[in-house]
């Protein structure tokens, strides 16, 4: 049988039929793979790729012995896959049962009202409760969940800050907020070193939404470990101690600050209201505040050691010169200076010693404007220092333009000045490192750094340095400062007491008592500030203040084992 | 003697081709469900691999036939009883997949439907090639298509609709090729509309994926789910692919990635080049094909070879056009590439016949 010419004819009209079709396929594949490919490669990206960011371990942070402050540990957070409005509220009538969303009773009833709102809303991933602790993830995992449920309660590993210490330190160490973000102090502060850099994770879910894969978009770089010059227990009997003199003066605040005199190291750095760091987000800002760098206020008497050192360092005064003190009553221009303790005549160092502000004022005016100013910002006033601590407050020192006829009066005694505790401090250490302006500095290094910055510089000459602490040793031994004394040992410094200007004038007044010193006055190994803020009752720094001092001062004596040089006829004989 | 050099080393060299390269396909699309579930990310290609060697065993007999058996009435007839036989064993060995589609042979599974193509071509070159002095007396023509029929209800019963379509579009193909008139098929239009509506209303489910297929994206989560799948796979491997072995579609996001869908991986994975080139190889399957169908002699081999290679290349067409969502989502393999014994046999049996006749040929030509 042969194959006739027709159907030869038939068979191409096939061919050419099914090339059409091949025809159509090309180009369909075409359409798809080169010009749609943008759109369906993100569309299988979509369903298949998800990005993940895995929060860094923050650094630690350490003491200066060593003693952990602050640590990063794991922890389960909650969270409900809602798929099912009804199963979700279900579950989540079980977590109810088993746990408290928030401590506070309106903020877990409000906690409780925003979840069920998500849920109705149709989100799908809704968060419980973050970083539980495992008697919560104990508890929630015990919650029944129907397995059919499509709703899940499922937990997720996060990092939780931990701050074994409790409350101690808490204004050094400030805390972090729920994504683990320095909210105070060096957590705030050093929050970029401490972080790290997290990772991002690019997860390939199959289409069971199981993890097949995982790529790493970037390396992650842990978090460094910070070491503070804080000494744990100094920290520890420090704010203790300024707990309880608050407490006994019925005060609104304090705060005390101790200091290395030699390199600036600050051992402890106390306020109190204080907090505990790992409740930061519930804590108030003004509790948060770190009066030590933020408390303003007017120095008073204690500024007379500024006055002093000036004056001596300008040879304009020497230690026994006599200054009629006016028997308590000053007039300069149209302003009246008083003082508590009338005198009529007082050296210059008695003027110190009993903290006389006519005196003061008589030695400012001597000293005069110019060369008063250059001496408070040779020490640093009016300017900030650069701490490693958030909210720090330069102060207020007008500049000399704006100088009244009697600001040097005025300021000779430690008014139309605001200070911080921690200038104060810095200003008390010129004198006890032997005429150094040390900044002071609360940060030893930083893991892989390990070069301490010390920063010093020379304002005051030995021999200014020599009259001061003579001066300043015999505040303690004869003067305002007594009952800052400690026997065997030699302390020098000043008290301060101030006037606040607040609330209505003569009904009721105010003050700051405070007191700076430093020991052994010889050879000074530690600076200390102590502020008290409105106490009531007694008011004098030297009745307020130095109390405070002498009792953290023996402990210090003590634990970093201060004892002075014995003289020969101290020498104790066994 | 039988020369050789007459043997269409071309069609040779693609089965082949096709063959090796859906080796590597399907342990591609399979290793990592394979390693879930049976613990041996080799597990689909090992069984592939065992129906391959029975398969090349029967191409190479088949192929090396000194007379071409599969032209004798007698075998084709019992060909087509035992086709018929087993299209209604099926309905005794059980339902996979809510449709009887199996039997158990050796411990087997094997879909008759699959052989009973090539006996329904082979009866069709008979009757058309031979019997039938003329195919335009009708009423002869479709007395002795009555065992057609039969094979196409006992398939449509399974229910294998796509096979059952493709069975029908061959029989048109070589209704036309043997010189049916053309008004008739008029008439097989007329006729078999009413047929698929009734197909289609019968079988909700087949509405439901043409509904699916007219609007993939609404049906996303149900039955367009398999097409949107299979177009982002393809549309995913961009010219040059994501690489062998590197599809993530395969990743149960593509359900049958190995057999119905195996076509998207090979876009996915080895992108525009990789795609056209399987496309074209068939193409060329089919020119090769058609090629040795002329030049065989007979009006018989003619249509038994025409028949074989459409039966063939429609197959894989089919399965492009389902992978690029041109048609509805329907089950059909690819030859040669997808995993599945009955699918690899039979299309190494057709490979094997369409070869001989390109051995017989000269042979057929001094006889005539």
């Amino acid at each position: 049988m042969k194959i006739t010419k027709s159907e030869r004819n038939r068979v191409f009209i096939l061919v050419v039929f099914l090339l059409i079709w091949v025809l159509g396929i090309g180009v369909t594949l075409v359409k798809t793979q080169v010009f749609n490919y943008g759109k369906n490669i993100a569309k299988v990206r979509k369903q298949r790729n998800r990005t993940f960011s895995l929060h860094p371990k923050r650094g630690m942070i350490y003491d200066n012995q060593g003693e952990v402050l602050a640590i990063s540990i794991k922890a389960k957070s909650a969270f409900l896959s809602n798929k099912n409005r009804q199963e979700s509220l279900k579950i989540l009538d079980g977590i109810r049962k088993k746990i408290r969303f928030r401590e506070n009773r309106d903020k877990n009833w409000r906690a409780l009202v925003d979840i069920k709102k998500r849920i109705k809303e149709g989100k799908s991933f809704i968060w419980i409760k973050r970083k539980l602790s495992d008697s919560e993830y104990q508890k929630l995992k015990s919650v029944e969940v129907n397995p059919d449920s499509k709703s899940e309660l499922n937990f997720l590993e996060e990092y939780k800050r931990k701050y074994p210490q409790g409350a101690l330190a808490s204004h050094v160490l400030g805390g972090v907020g729920i994504d683990e973000q320095g909210l105070g102090g060096i957590e705030f502060e050093l929050d970029s070193v401490i972080k790290g850099k997290g990772s991002k994770v690019e997860v390939l879910l199959d289409a069971r939404k199981r993890k097949f894969s995982q790529k790493f978009l970037n390396r992650p770089v842990p978090g460094k470990d910070i070491y503070l010059t804080i000494d744990s227990a100094v920290q520890f009997f420090v704010e203790r101690e300024l707990r309880g003199a608050v407490k006994q003066y019925k005060a609104k605040g304090g705060c005390v600050i101790v200091m290395d005199s030699i390199d600036g190291s600050i051992l402890a750095m106390a306020g109190y209201p204080d907090y505990k760091p790992d409740r930061i987000s519930d804590t108030s800002n003004w509790v948060q505040k770190n009066q030590a760098v933020s408390f303003l206020y007017h120095p008073g008497s204690t500024f007379k050691i500024v006055l002093a050192a000036a004056a001596l360092e300008n040879n304009v005064c020497y230690p026994q010169q006599v200054f009629n003190c006016y028997n308590g009553v000053f007039r300069v221009k149209n302003e009246t200076i008083y003082d508590d303790h009338p005198s009529e005549l007082l050296t210059f160092e008695e003027i110190i010693i009993r903290s006389s502000n006519i005196g003061a004022a008589r030695i400012g005016l001597r000293l005069g404007r110019k060369r008063y100013f250059q001496g408070i910002r040779g020490f640093g006033f009016g300017e900030k220092m650069g701490i490693d601590l958030p909210g720090e407050e330069k102060g207020i020192l007008r500049s000399l333009n704006n100088w009244s006829g009697v600001s040097v009066a005025f300021l000779a005694h430690g008014y139309e000045i605001l200070v911080t505790p921690l200038q104060m401090i810095r200003a008390f250490n010129v004198i006890a490192s032997g005429g150094y302006l040390v900044t002071p500095r609360v940060l030893k290094n930083i893991e892989g750094d390990r070069r301490e910055k010390i920063i010093k510089k020379r304002i005051l000459s030995p021999a200014t340095v020599e009259r001061m602490t003579s001066i300043m040793t015999r505040v303690v031994k004869t003067g305002t400062g007594k009952k800052a004394g400690i026997e065997g040992i030699e302390i020098a410094g000043k008290t301060g007491t101030t006037k606040k200007m607040r609330g209505k004038a003569g009904k009721e007044r105010f003050y700051v008592s405070s007191f700076g010193g430093y020991f052994p006055a010889n050879n000074p190994k530690v600076t200390m500030f102590v502020v008290i803020d409105e106490p009531r009752g007694a008011y004098y720094g030297g009745d307020v203040a130095a109390p405070l001092f002498k009792t953290i001062a023996e402990k210090l004596v003590i634990y970093l084992n201060v004892f002075p040089e014995l003289d020969k006829k101290n020498e104790i004989r066994i | 003697m039988v020369k050789d050099s007459k043997v269409d080393k071309i069609l040779i060299s693609i089965t082949a081709l096709l063959t090796f390269f859906g080796l590597i396909m399907i342990y591609s699309s399979t290793m990592i469900l394979a390693k879930e579930k049976y613990g041996d990310s080799f597990f689909f290609l090992k069984k592939h691999l065992v129906w391959l060697a029975v398969g090349f065993i029967l191409f190479a007999f088949i192929a090396l036939l000194r007379s071409p058996i599969y032209l004798d009435h007698r075998l084709v007839f019992v060909v087509v009883f035992i086709a018929i036989v087993t299209l209604i064993l099926v309905f005794f060995a059980g339902k996979i997949n809510n449709s009887y589609r199996w039997i158990k042979v050796l411990g087997f599974s094997v879909q008759p439907s699959e052989f009973s193509k090539i006996a329904i071509v082979l009866y069709l070159a008979y009757i058309l090639g031979k019997k039938l002095d003329d195919v335009n007396n009708i009423g002869k023509l479709l007395l002795y298509l009555i065992p057609f029929f039969i094979i196409e209800i006992l398939i449509l019963k399974e229910p294998d609709v796509g096979s059952f379509l493709l069975i029908f579009i061959i029989l048109i193909f070589m209704l036309f090729a043997a010189g049916l008139k053309i008004r008739f098929f008029f008439s097989i239009a007329l006729f078999m509309g009413p047929v698929l509506y009734l197909i289609v209303k019968m079988n909700p489910e087949k509405m439901k994926r043409i509904l699916a297929f007219l609007n993939p994206e609404e049906h996303f989560a149900t039955y367009g789910f398999q097409t949107i799948q299979s177009i982002y796979a393809i549309g995913s491997g961009g010219l040059f692919g994501q690489g062998l072995g590197n599809s993530t579609q395969k990743l149960y996001f593509l359900p049958y990635a190995y057999s119905d869908f195996i076509f998207s991986i090979i876009g996915e994975e080895l992108g525009l080049f990789g795609a056209l080139t399987v496309v074209v190889l068939f193409f060329v399957f089919l020119l090769r094909g058609l090629n040795i169908a002329k030049l065989s002699g007979s009006k018989q081999t003619y249509l038994l070879v025409m028949g074989l290679t459409f039966l063939v290349v429609l197959q894989a067409m089919i399965h492009f056009s389902v992978a690029l969502g041109l048609f509805p989502t329907k089950g059909i393999p690819l030859p040669f590439i997808s995993n599945g014994g009955s699918s690899l046999l039979s299309s190494l049996i057709i490979a094997g016949i369409i070869v001989n006749v390109s051995r017989h040929r000269r042979m057929v030509f001094v006889n005539d």
